[in-house]
């Protein structure tokens, strides 16, 4: 029996002993996880992103049909104030029919057109130019009879504080996935140390200071870490396009490859350069687990 | 002319066990080669360990190299058992590393890159007979073979202090001879050398004073 024919130097520590199989297995299927979240981080973002721009870039002007008064006459007069705000670009007033059509479905066609039903006005808005909706407030209030301004301010702070919730959500399960691997290097590495006791014994009777022995499982963590990391990262990105294939497309936006269904084309190269960073960190986080860990052991030692 | 090891009234004794050391005084020159004799268990053993720094005196004052052994950090006893070369009875080799990496594994240890050391370790094998096993790992040799990749491994740093524990335990007659004379070539080249062996027969023969070992301390010198 051989050793070391190549000339390079052999590994400190054998590697066939210590449970590297068992860490790589289970790192990778913490990065697995963490790109999950990760995707479902940037998902959330992106979603309520793109709702609060939604109803951020539109707002209502109600007019409820009042005894007396024709509300034909005062939605024109509505529009008409409407149409001279400055950063108002279109203005659609929906008729006594479409307005009955947004409550079919939930009262049925004949009770909804018997119903004295209050007229709705869409205002489309320059995404630049922010009008004086005080102003317009206060002209409607005054001139037309029934009307009420609705800016849509009570459902942009809802989907802000979910887009924040589930920000935060994600960023939490991220932080409990990095903090479960930091505890499974920490036990992997006490466990290395503990299998090898009698080479490290050797080693510090040879002269070998502790951050020699810790740096010679170095390669050992590195390996695990990129395999690991890299796994997770690969099958991270299979679920992601393959959810995306099972995910309903809607607009323009979703219909590229099928992570861009998740995020849009725009997204596709931000949300790989995220997700790449899980492998990274996970890496980097071995190294420096394992070696904090097993310095800290050695000086205990 | 500094001691290489001084120690003074030094008692060692295990938790709250009995006394593995009494009262122990003695005191190694550089260049000297002392052979520590007494039966098993008189505590040869224990006072190479408290001189290899695995073991602190609980009473009494033990310098090596002139350091006090009781007040030595991690690092501070890292670098200075790189000035000391030790054999031990059960050779301690690593199993899984080549003969040549076994030996080479001090001067890896103290940072120095392979092409620095290998002419260096190539040479010692050749020394010590085992140029042609360099690949081998430790479970194909014979037990003096061992032994002597124990020894090149505890020398191929040029130590200034060599400590054997009954380093002809495991071999024959014919290479316990060759062995010791291994000892007395390398204190011949300047490394001091103590030797802890309870065969009379292999002190007798050898050139080097006698410390003697009874009841757990020393009683001759």
């Amino acid at each position: 029996m051989r050793a070391d024919s190549s000339g390079r130097n052999v590994a400190i520590f054998p590697t066939d002993a210590a449970p590297w199989r068992a860490l790589g297995v289970t790192m990778a299927v913490m990065c697995y996880l963490a790109c999950l979240a990760l995707a479902g981080l940037l998902l959330a973002q992106h979603a309520t992103s793109a709702w609060i721009s939604d109803v951020s870039t539109e707002v209502t002007i109600l007019v409820r049909p009042l005894e007396g008064v024709d509300v034909d006459v005062e939605v024109a007069k509505a529009v008409s104030l409407a149409k001279a705000v400055e950063g108002v670009t279109a203005v659609t007033a929906l008729d006594k029919s479409e307005a009955a059509k947004l409550l079919e479905p939930w009262l049925g066609k004949d009770v909804a057109t018997g119903l004295p039903l209050p007229r709705l006005i869409a205002l489309q808005l320059d995404s630049k130019i922010k009008p004086d909706f005080s102003g317009l407030e206060q002209s409607l209030s005054a001139q037309v009879k029934g009307a009420s301004l609705d800016t849509h301010q009570k459902w942009q702070k809802e989907f802000a504080n979910l887009g924040r919730a589930l920000i935060i959500l994600a960023a939490a399960v991220l932080a409990l996935i990095a903090l479960a691997t930091t505890a499974l290097v920490s036990y992997a590495a006490r466990s290395v140390m503990e299998t090898h006791a009698s080479v490290i014994e050797v080693l510090k009777l040879v002269g070998a200071e502790p951050s020699f022995i810790a740096k010679a499982n170095d390669k050992q963590f590195l390996t695990v870490g990129i395999l690991a990391g890299g796994c997770g990262f690969i099958f991270g990105l299979l679920s992601l396009i393959a959810l995306g294939y099972f995910v309903p497309q809607t607009g323009a936006q979703t219909t590229t490859m099928g992570g861009a269904l998740l995020f849009g084309p725009d997204h596709v190269a931000m949300t790989l350069a995220l997700m790449l960073l899980i492998p990274i960190t996970a890496t980097l986080l071995a190294l420096w687990t394992a070696r904090i860990t097993l310095l800290r052991a050695l000086a205990h030692s | 002319m500094a001691l290489v090891v001084q120690l003074e009234n030094v008692t060692l004794r295990y938790g709250e066990g009995a006394e593995i050391l009494k009262h122990v005084y003695f005191g190694l020159a550089p260049g000297d080669l002392r052979f520590l004799s007494g039966k098993s268990g008189a505590g040869k053993s224990t006072l190479l360990r408290l001189l290899f720094l695995m073991l602190k005196p609980t009473s009494g004052a033990a310098h090596v190299f002139g350091q006090d052994v009781k007040n030595l950090s991690q690092k501070d006893v890292a670098l200075l058992r790189r000035k000391l070369g030790v054999v031990f009875q059960d050779f301690r080799l690593l199993p899984h590393m080549s003969v040549f990496d076994n030996v080479a594994l001090p001067l890896r240890a103290a940072g120095l890159r392979r092409e620095a050391y290998a002419g260096d370790v190539n040479d010692l094998l050749d020394w010590v007979g085992l140029k042609g096993r360099a690949k081998e790992v430790p479970q194909m040799l014979s037990g003096g073979e061992m032994q002597r990749v124990a020894i090149a491994r505890a020398v191929v740093a040029k130590p200034k202090l060599i400590l054997a524990d009954e380093p002809t335990g495991n071999v024959d007659a014919v290479m316990a001879r060759r062995l010791m004379h291994l000892f007395q070539e390398l204190n011949k080249l300047g490394a001091t050398v103590l030797i802890a062996t309870h065969d009379e027969h292999l002190v007798a023969g050898a050139k080097g004073r006698i410390l003697r070992l009874q009841d757990h301390a020393v009683v001759a010198q």
